[in-house]
């Protein structure tokens, strides 16, 4: 037999706060070491809770006409709030399709988020961060656009001296069998590029569950392969979450090369507003995973902590559904894009044809 | 009065089942609340109400299809909120993977016959079918002799061989093209089927008119069976019966087939329809016949025998349903009460359209038309 010795070995390490009883591991200075003092944390609970109101407004929007297909992230609200929340400003954010939590965290107006689910791509256009990415529907295709985004960061960089910008992508379990997400992988840390990939793995990708996704015990291993560091985390656990990215930023952010983060998480909802999850999952499965769902644990902390009243909780729900109802009355009363905007960003100089199909259009449709 | 219309609860789908309803008329129910269950081919889905108001009208039981569109139930006018006034407005929010037009009525799309130019299922590389495109080499002519099935290079060069010894492709023009687009339609479209049988004519004085004959008896046979007077609708799936008969009389150019279109001919005397056959025969042969009169006829005949052939499979063309071919008259014998005989004979063949005509309909129009041509006079 021939013999051999170890050149790499490699482990992958689970992480957790607030463990699904809503008990606090470690000690309460850690909290404190990473910024999460109850103002703070407060402000992570009104992030989780404006998600959950808008998502089921959405859906509702979607049953009674009012929105086209919609994709909830009903139960990933954690991981997506922790990103919101650790993001600078002049960061850049690139989604996959089911990152409500973050967007909001980053200003995207909610209005915005309904337009595009609505069928009108002005909502695409976030003013708030306008060089986030838009959703990405085709699987993992963004983890590429990211290296493209962190690689010109990094050439930015270099050039200006000015502090080092980073960009974030999140992307499903099902994206990680993709071809797409292990060449992103293997640029990203071959050119040590100041990017952070977050599978949010919410353990079906449509109905295919995560059993059946992949052979790997974890999905973070995958990064091994490329030598990013790695670690699982309790995705509901909106605490660990926190902790976890503000790490991974900061050695994006300081040359330390791309880093990676599997969130454990579960998709309460179906997968979009065209599904019925019941034909393919159990109830029991369902309801076992309710109940480690990241808003009631971390109401229950705060509770128990005596960081926050029950009337404290329920101002900042009156304040969410408040919000999310005006929001939908501006998105309601959007008046619909001119024909003629289909025009409007194909080129720089209109081609005289489409020149010529605008006036035609504009005279067959007086008054529009 | 606020309408709520089902909208589209999936991607495209057209109803919805009534599962249950968690309001009753005369209920006041508060917006986001639940409605109704409905079931969509995809999902059972719950309905929250659009917004806070009375119900006044159920539109549909339990069990009961509702058409996306179509109303599912009434509130009485209430405060008006912003929402309420853009129920509609917003009905068509279409998806990111685009939207369905919330008509039941069925889109029509007409029928086309597959490509014969189609290179779906062809193997070959870019570089081949560039050097076909090149060389206006139909890759579907070509056999393939590569591994898999696939066309090499050099069989796209054996067939330009081939095909330049025989000449270069000649493009069928005007009637002929026409023809050939009509005829792949027909064939396309139509379930035809044909009956053949022999009209004894032995009766008949001499040089009589088949044409005017073979009319006057396709006119008693329409009014015998009036469904092979008719226009088949392929998308509605019905049929227009017509109590006019327009009748489309196909003849024979050098340029190709032309079939005008003798409108009314019920109404023309024998004299008359003689003059009108032979106007029509100049005016086609000269070119010029007016699109007009090629357009709208009811059944067809093609009086072919002045040609040559007995017995054929007339080609109908939608929408009509029925052509008459007639074709070389023909001694010989019959059987009369033990006695063989000598006989004329005019072979027939009814081609009709099964979709819309049964067989014995088929049937009892040929033989009435037989019936008729048996006639002495």
């Amino acid at each position: 037999m021939i013999t051999g010795k170890a050149v790499k070995n490699f482990s992958i390490n689970f992480s957790q706060r607030l463990n699904e009883h809503a008990e606090l591991l470690g000690h309460e200075k850690a909290l404190q070491r990473a910024g999460l003092d109850t103002d703070k944390i407060l402000a992570l609970y009104q992030t989780m809770v404006l998600t959950r109101t808008f998502d089921s407004k959405a859906i509702a929007l979607q049953r009674t006409g009012r929105l086209g297909t919609y994709a909830s992230c009903l139960g990933q609200e954690a991981i997506g709030t922790a990103i919101g929340h650790m993001l600078e400003a002049s960061d850049v954010f690139v989604q996959a399709y089911r990152e409500t939590a973050a967007l909001l965290k980053r200003g995207v107006k909610m209005q915005e988020i309904l337009l595009y689910w609505g069928g009108d791509e002005r909502g695409s256009d976030y003013q708030a961060c306008p060089q986030d990415l838009p959703p990405a529907v085709p699987i993992a295709s963004q983890c590429l656009h990211a290296v493209g985004i962190a690689y010109a960061m990094q050439l930015e960089a270099k050039r200006t001296g000015q502090e080092q910008r980073v960009c974030l992508v999140v992307c499903g379990d099902g994206a990680t069998s993709k071809g797409d997400f292990y060449e992103a992988l293997n640029a990203a840390a071959l050119w040590q590029l100041p990017l952070v990939f977050v599978i949010c793995n919410n353990q079906w990708a449509i109905s295919l569950p995560r059993s059946l996704q992949s052979h790997s015990q974890t999905l973070a291993q995958k990064a091994i392969a490329a030598d990013i560091p790695a670690i699982q985390i309790d995705g509901n656990d909106v605490l660990g979450c926190y902790e976890t990215v503000q790490l991974a930023i900061k050695q994006a952010r300081g040359g330390h090369g791309p880093q990676l983060i599997e969130a454990i998480t579960y998709r309460l909802s179906d997968h979009t507003t065209a599904d019925d999850a019941k034909r393919y999952r159990t109830e029991e499965e369902l309801q076992q995973a309710w109940e480690k769902e990241p808003i009631k644990r971390l109401s229950q902390y705060l509770l128990d902590s005596q960081r926050a009243s029950q009337s404290v909780l329920d101002n900042i729900q009156n304040q969410c559904t408040q919000d999310v109802e005006a929001a939908v009355d501006i998105y309601l009363a959007t008046e619909p894009q001119p024909c003629s905007s289909m025009f409007e960003f194909l080129y720089q100089d209109c081609p005289v044809h489409l020149q010529e199909q605008l006036a035609s259009l504009k005279g067959e449709n007086h008054g529009q | 009065m606020t309408l709520f219309k089902l909208p589209d609860l999936g991607e495209g789908l057209v109803e919805a089942e009534i599962v249950e309803w968690f309001c009753k008329e005369g209920d006041t129910i508060t917006a986001d609340s639940l409605m109704v269950a409905l079931e969509t081919a995809k999902a059972i889905v719950d309905i929250p109400s659009p917004q806070t108001g009375k119900v006044v009208k159920l539109f549909g039981q339990v069990g009961d299809i509702i058409h996306t569109g179509d109303p599912l139930l009434e509130f009485a006018s209430s405060e008006t909120s912003t929402q309420e006034k853009t129920i509609s407005d917003k009905e068509t929010a279409s998806s990111v993977v685009g939207v369905l037009s919330t008509e039941h009525e069925a889109v029509k799309e007409s029928a086309s016959a597959v490509s014969q130019h189609s290179h779906s299922g062809i193997k070959a590389t870019p570089a081949v079918r560039a050097l076909a495109s090149r060389m206006d080499i139909d890759l579907s002519i070509v056999t393939p002799s590569g591994p898999q099935g696939t066309i090499k290079t050099s069989d796209v060069q054996r067939v330009a061989k081939i095909l330049a010894n025989v000449g270069a492709l000649q493009p069928l023009k005007g009637p002929r093209r026409a023809m050939a687009k009509a005829m792949e339609q027909a064939h396309s479209e139509v379930v035809s089927v044909t009956i053949n049988d022999d009209a004894d004519i032995s009766t008949w004085p001499q040089h009589s008119d088949v044409s005017c004959r073979l009319i006057r008896a396709l006119l008693i046979a329409c009014t015998a069976e009036p469904g092979l007077n008719a226009w088949y609708d392929s998308h509605s799936i019905g049929r227009r019966l017509i109590k006019a008969v327009h009748l489309g009389l196909a003849l024979d150019t050098k340029d190709g087939l032309f079939v005008p279109v003798i409108k009314d001919v019920q109404d023309y005397k024998a004299a008359a329809l003689r003059e009108k056959i032979n106007d029509l025969k100049i005016q086609v042969q000269q070119r010029k016949i007016p699109a007009e009169a090629l357009r709208g006829n009811t059944i067809t005949l093609s009086n072919f025998g002045a040609i040559g052939g007995k017995y054929a499979n007339p080609i109908i063309m939608p929408p009509t349903v029925a052509i008459l071919g007639a074709g070389r008259s023909f001694e010989s014998v019959k059987v009369n009460a033990g006695h063989i005989e000598a006989a004329t004979f005019l072979p027939l063949s009814l081609s009709f359209d099964h979709r819309s005509i049964t067989g014995a309909e088929a049937g009892r129009f040929l033989q009435s038309l037989i019936n008729d041509l048996q006639q002495a006079q």
